[in-house]
């Protein structure tokens, strides 16, 4: 379905700090690496530094210390928009004024690809995300999960090789969650891209990812396959956290956080 | 969504009596009709007072022409100029925390709040003849009081608020994550300010350049004092009805009139549409 392939590329973080208030930095030191292709999930407590780790490599925030690397380019300085990355917000952020068709097609707009390229792109992209006939919609006319795929599809469109996502799913009921969960498995096996997502959801972390990142207090508490993490914890921290009464725990308190919205 | 079909008929806990609701609505509708509405068919019941004939020869009479020129000339210069720097006050007031921001906000309401004719005087105290910088600027053949510089200066000062004021919440409305999403998607500065921001602000954008388009088309007051009523030469047509009326042709300066009300109503009508077409 997708023509030409994205070429996947690893993700490095050296030493990446960012302080707002000295006392508790919100990123503190923090080394990664992710293969090309691969699927991070990074999970840890409201306030452990996810977002703003995310933010960080999206190039919408900037580290105090320590560097940012995609494949063997050094990004910490580069401006957002020359970073070449699908980033999803768990609000959606789609273009109101704008139908589904163009929000899709905005980052080859501003790219000045050509006319009949976009046209073939965002066709591309609505049937890949089972978006087919949604091309006229408002924004305001879609559901929550239908705005997610839109918001998907947008940040495929310019074949990134880094698809960024910041609780993709939080703020959809427990049902479509699990339904976009299982498509984004499919989507990610068929694309490959590098992925890096955050969720509260730990059973959509162990369900997803190739390696999972613990944070803490902006900390990296310990990185590693779903099933290494189980078996050998780094630190109580981790082993407690990932107890199977903790993921109950997260699960019940994930649908309550959904139920709420 | 889905019940609203069900209940719009039924009364909502929310609603105000069915007779203090009439009662509001008959007020509205009164006060409607008594100060603006019979105001404005008397215009044009006056214009017309003398047949068409006197009508149209209040119209294409040359110093009636040169005042309507004069008039368009200067929306011409005074909506852009207010259209850049609106949204410029608007954007820096909604989005920017700044040490002389609230003085900004508040010197925005100036020009509502000041007399016109003080605008018009400080524009002649600044650049009349008398003034270092009016003899100057005199002296090197760019007179700007009793000249259309003036007016348009006047024009620009007495509608200045109307952009500003109707985008500073819409651009504070406007979500971050939004932005942050066109420049991840690749979109420069100047993209996200064309493609995305003034879209989002639309609506509050027309509105704002129709309200300051029908004040400056109407704007006496200031015009009055820097212009010198010179007719045929900086007469605007506001200027042009008040020195037909004090000449004692009411009914030419209703015909006169009657053009006025139908700039402003066309000004005010078809944004409305516009704005509102989602």
């Amino acid at each position: 379905m997708t023509s030409t392939p994205l070429v996947p590329r690893s993700v490095t973080l050296r030493n990446v700090t960012r302080v707002f208030s000295p006392a508790t930095p919100a990123v503190a030191g923090v080394s990664l690496h992710v293969d090309p292709g691969a699927l991070l999930a990074m999970v840890g407590r409201s306030g452990a530094g996810k977002t703003t780790l995310l933010r960080l490599i999206a190039g919408l925030d900037y580290a105090d210390a320590g560097s940012i690397h995609l494949g063997a380019d050094d990004i910490t300085d580069l401006p957002a928009r020359q970073r070449g990355l699908g980033v999803v917000f768990q609000q959606y952020a789609l273009f109101q004024h704008l139908n589904v068709f163009e929000n899709i097609a905005f980052p080859l707009r501003v790219r000045h690809r050509p006319r009949a390229e976009i046209a073939r792109r965002v066709d591309e992209l609505l049937a890949l995300m089972q978006l087919d006939g949604f091309a006229a919609r408002r924004v305001a006319q879609l559901s929550g999960g239908q705005a997610q795929r839109v918001a998907l599809a947008r940040a495929l469109a310019p074949r990134p090789s880094v698809l960024l996502l910041d609780e993709p799913f939080g703020a959809l009921d427990t049902q479509v969650r699990h339904e976009l969960r299982r498509w984004l498995a499919a989507l990610h096996d068929e694309l490959h891209v590098t992925t890096i997502l955050i969720t509260h959801d730990q059973d959509e972390a162990f369900d997803l990812a190739d390696q999972i990142a613990v944070l803490r207090d902006g900390h990296l508490e310990q990185i590693g396959a779903p099933a290494d993490l189980l078996t050998h914890p780094a630190t109580p921290f981790v082993e407690a956290f990932l107890s199977p009464s903790a993921r109950t725990n997260a699960r019940s308190h994930a649908r309550r956080l959904a139920s709420r919205r | 969504m889905m019940s609203t079909t069900r209940t719009t008929a039924r009364r909502r806990p929310t609603d105000d009596a069915p007779v203090i609701r009439a009662a509001l609505i008959a007020l509205a509708i009164a006060t409607f009709a008594l100060l603006i509405a019979a105001p404005a068919a008397i215009v044009l019941v006056g214009a017309f007072r003398l047949g068409i004939a006197h009508f149209a020869h209040a119209i294409a009479d040359p110093s009636a022409l040169a005042a309507a020129r004069l008039t368009l000339v200067v929306l011409a210069y005074a909506i852009p100029v207010n259209v850049v720097f609106g949204i410029g006050a608007a954007w820096s007031i909604a989005r920017f925390d700044f040490p002389g921001r609230p003085a900004l906000l508040a010197a925005l309401d100036l020009p509502l709040a000041v007399s016109p004719v003080i605008s018009g005087l400080v524009f002649v105290l600044l650049f009349g003849a008398r003034a270092p910088l009016g003899a100057w600027l005199i002296a090197h053949h760019t007179p700007i009081v009793f000249a259309t510089p003036g007016i348009v200066l006047a024009t620009v000062f007495v509608t200045f608020p109307f952009v500003a004021r109707e985008l500073i919440p819409a651009f504070a409305s406007l979500e971050i994550s939004v932005d942050e999403a066109a420049l991840v998607s690749g979109a420069t500065g100047w993209q996200l300010l064309i493609r995305v921001t003034l879209p989002s602000v639309r609506a509050a954008l027309i509105s704002g350049v129709a309200l300051a388009t029908a004040r400056a088309a109407g704007e006496f007051g200031a015009v009055a004092i820097v212009s010198g009523n010179i007719a045929g030469r900086t007469n605007t047509l506001p200027l042009h009805i008040a020195s037909l009326y004090n000449a004692g042709d009411t009914t030419g300066a209703f015909a006169v009139a009657s053009l006025l009300v139908a700039v402003a109503l066309i000004t005010l009508a078809i944004p409305t549409r516009w704005a509102s077409d989602r």
